[in-house]
């Protein structure tokens, strides 16, 4: 396996005691009657106390696959965890018999996806289902209960939660039944929140409720949040740290605010190029790489315009160091003996206006 | 690439000679006072309230240029596109081509001609596709059946066709599933312009591709529109989609438009609510920019029974206070939703027994028990409402309401807060001439010169 590395083994101390999760080097694989599909390919992020850890990518990327990992939610097989590790709070997930990894989840780490749809039955009352996430993950009982559920919902933003007890899914909006997920997420007190594009699904107007009741109850809860998402104008809102992954590698990852001013790697670049009124009206030319059988060195080398021909053997190049501790670029051009400067002008095109 | 042969059975005289009198000279594709009410089947009673999903649309799509319409979920704008080519009847009002062709008049024959000259695209281009077919076939087969049978020629078309879409000609034998969806994008796209059409209309095309492939095929369509002198109307949720290849855009909402104009002077000086709000939902690419913008409170209500006036005075942060009121913006916004809650039904006798029950509950005692002035208490807490509002008149009207309320009567709780009464619950906005252009016009009371301008009121 190559080593992929954290920046240098110092700041890694430093940090260490306010790390919540800890995932080491993660390989996900998917067995098909087609071949092995890399979905995940050595993947390392660090998920602190009270932060929003933004992982951003196109699909095929290996987002959301490395979050389900986590908790080990997709289904087994065809997936498989072939390597790595993911650290909880001092436990190791991945060696968790499945009953124990139970306990973890909606306790202390709670999703929500993208589909509201899907994580509600639709044959319950949202204020039993809410119910039966506050019997499930916590001590209360009696009428103590219902008052969490009363709670719960009026938190996450329904008016007159009262009212709403006996409401079906169906009869909800989308946002509404966001609404009432996340306050399922939230009946545990979870110290982990993992949300997987839960807005792509919702209206413009409803996407930004949704971020802003998410920034609240983030903040409210000091909980600590993985947002999945492949937009990168919602990273902007809501993110303090991003991870950037194309292909099932980690391509570059920084403080969000470093992110946008300055992204390193020519896939960063290209993405924030892409966004509507930047100007870019390219595109990124070309497809993903074969999921069955990647090709050797940078994933991104087939449409990657700074290529080289080293870029195009061996492993994806290492998690090089940029800048401040945080912030880290896995490109040729960023080695110790590399050029920077061999990407200007695809990394700094960005915002550059032509008209 | 001379496709002219196609035109040559184009009919020589049109239906009418003379051009509709309000459609403008260049207008190709115009809709007047377009309606589509779907019977939603399900109505109290056996009657059955229609859906009114598209309700008085009229606008012109002009030659060369690329209109957007633009909504969220529920607006009617799918419905306003199939509508709009007859892919279903309208209920009533007009589709006039080239200014003087009554579409809505269309017979079959012609009906299926005219299916030529326009051409649409879909979101999903996979369900569009013959998987059978090589896409060369696919490509060409509109022209096999309007009688090309030379497939050699047929082939040469196909081969550069897919090179004008950025595509290798060499794709030519290969089958629909060897694509990607932005591929397969680019194939739907040559084979509409294989007819030569005189528009095209998309509806989400690049909502189901990654943003990589997104804005590939958007560069991909201006360059096109370029090239051709392409009349497009494209369909679509996305306002940075509709931004980057757009002239002009219309924005819906509730089956209506609200404001239509050249598309950088719409986003950038927005001249009605809605659009504002939608403008700044977008999340910005930006982190020191974090928070901003206009939080729209609430859903779009139910098409079927659309609120009265301005259809937006539900959810607007700008609705007008009745004169006699001068509340803060916010505050009067919060208390004309609780009152909206009332009547729209939302709030219950049963929602109040609710409530009821659950400080019973907690206090140990029977519901009947229950002090008046607790569950009043509470529910002025359940509705976030202010004890204090800056208007004594207002203040004994909400305690009034909340007593009517804590006795489950609703209805009386609704009358008494019927000082709250806006104006655009009562007035339906029209469309006024907005901006420095002369062709950006927007539907807001607020605009017109009997009410403070929106710029006058906090949005927040
Ligand atoms: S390693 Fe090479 S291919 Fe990969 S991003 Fe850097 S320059 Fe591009
Ligand atoms: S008419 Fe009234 S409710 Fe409608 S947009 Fe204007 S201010 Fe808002």
């Amino acid at each position: 396996m190559s080593t992929q590395t954290t920046p240098d083994a110092t700041d890694a101390a430093s940090r260490n005691d306010d790390v919540l999760l800890s995932v080491e080097d993660l390989v996900v694989q998917f067995d098909t009657d087609g071949g092995t599909v890399h979905a995940v390919d050595g993947v390392s992020f660090d998920v602190r106390e009270g932060e929003t850890l933004c992982i951003v990518g196109e699909s095929g990327s290996g987002k959301t696959i490395s979050c389900e990992a986590i908790t080990r939610l997709f289904r087994s097989p065809p997936g498989f965890i072939r390597g790595g590790s993911v650290e909880f709070d001092g436990t190791d997930l991945t060696s968790c018999s499945d009953d124990r990894l139970k306990e973890y989840r909606g306790n202390r780490i709670a999703h929500v996806f993208q589909n509201p749809q899907g994580a509600l039955n639709p044959v319950y009352t949202i204020g039993n289902q809410v119910r039966e996430a506050v019997e499930l993950h916590t001590d209360l009982e009696g009428s103590a209960i219902r008052d969490r559920v009363v709670d719960l919902l009026g938190e996450v933003g329904i008016p007159e939660p009262v009212t709403h007890l006996g409401d079906y899914p169906h009869e909800l909006s989308g946002g509404m039944k966001q609404r009432v997920v996340i306050a399922m997420a939230l009946a545990g007190e979870p110290d982990l929140l993992i949300a997987d594009e839960p807005t792509t699904a919702l209206d413009v107007t409803i996407q930004k409720q949704i971020l802003d009741l998410l920034n609240d109850v983030q903040e409210r809860h000091d909980m600590s949040v993985i947002f999945v998402t492949h937009d990168l104008g919602v990273v902007a809102q809501i993110a303090d740290r991003v991870l950037v992954m194309y292909a099932g590698k980690v391509m570059e990852r920084d403080d969000v605010f470093d992110l946008f001013e300055s992204p390193e790697h020519p896939y960063t670049a290209a993405l924030l190029d892409c966004l509507p009124g930047s100007g870019g009206l390219e595109g990124i030319p070309g497809d993903l790489p074969d999921p069955f059988n990647p090709p050797a060195g940078c994933r991104f080398a087939e449409r990657c315009p700074a290529v080289t021909e080293e870029c195009i053997e061996g492993d994806q190049p290492p998690e090089y160091p940029v800048g401040s501790d945080d912030h880290t670029v896995s490109c040729v051009h960023h080695a110790p003996d590399g050029d920077p400067g061999e990407l200007d002008g695809v990394t700094g095109a960005i915002g550059g206006d032509e008209s | 690439m001379n496709l002219d042969f196609l035109r040559g059975r184009k009919e020589s005289a049109t239906d009418e000679d003379h051009r509709v009198d309000d459609i403008p000279e260049d207008a190709i594709f115009s809709v007047r006072g377009l309606q589509k009410y779907f019977d939603s089947g399900s109505g109290f009673l056996g009657e059955s309230t229609p859906v009114r999903a598209v309700d008085g649309v009229s606008f012109d799509v002009r030659e060369g240029e690329t209109l957007g319409i633009v909504g969220e979920s529920g607006c009617g704008k799918s419905t306003l596109a199939q509508t709009m080519i007859r892919l279903q009847e309208p209920t009533a009002g007009s589709v006039y081509w080239k200014g003087d062709q009554d579409v809505t008049g269309f017979d079959d024959a012609r009906l299926k001609r005219w299916r030529r000259e326009i051409q649409m695209m879909f979101q999903d281009p996979s369900s569009s596709f013959d998987p059978r077919m090589s896409i060369g076939d696919s490509i060409t087969e509109p022209l096999r059946v309007q009688g090309l049978r030379e497939s050699a020629h047929r082939r040469e078309i196909a081969e550069d066709l897919l090179e004008r879409v950025g595509m290798s000609a060499g794709h030519i034998d290969a089958y629909p599933h060897e694509f990607s969806g932005g591929q397969k994008q680019r194939i739907a796209l040559a084979r509409a312009l294989a007819v030569n059409p005189d528009m095209i209309v998309a509806d989400e095309p690049v909502s189901a591709l990654d943003v990589s492939i997104q804005s590939e095929v958007l560069g991909l369509i201006d360059r096109l529109q370029e090239e051709f002198g392409l009349t497009m109307c494209i369909i679509s949720h996305d306002l940075g989609v509709i931004r980057e290849v757009c002239d002009r855009v219309a924005v819906m909402y509730l089956g209506e438009i609200v404001e239509i104009g050249p598309t950088e002077e719409v986003f950038t000086s927005t001249a009605h609510p809605y659009t504002k709000a939608l403008v700044s939902s977008i999340p910005v690419p930006d982190p020191t920019q974090r928070g901003d913008g206009i939080e729209l409170h609430g859903d779009v209500p139910d098409p079927s029974n659309p609120p009265t006036g301005c259809r937006f005075h539900t959810r607007c942060p700008a609705v007008v206070q009745p004169s006699e009121l001068d509340l803060d913006q916010q505050t009067y916004v919060r208390l004309l939703q609780f009152t909206k809650r009332l009547t729209r039904g939302i709030v219950t006798e049963e929602s109040v027994e609710g409530v009821r029950e659950l400080l019973a509950e907690q206090q140990g005692i029977d519901p009947s028990d229950v002090p008046r002035e607790d569950l009043v208490e509470e529910l002025r807490e359940e509705d976030d409402l202010p004890e204090r509002t800056g208007s004594t008149r207002v203040d004994s009207a909400l305690r009034d309401a909340l007593a009517e309320l804590a006795d489950g009567n609703v209805a009386a709780a609704a009358d008494e807060l019927s000082l709250l009464a806006t104006p655009c619950a009562s007035e339906a906005p029209e469309a006024v001439d907005v901006g420095e252009t002369d062709d950006h016009t927007a539907s807001c009371l607020r605009l017109t010169s009997d009410y403070e301008s929106v710029e006058a009121v906090e949005l927040e």
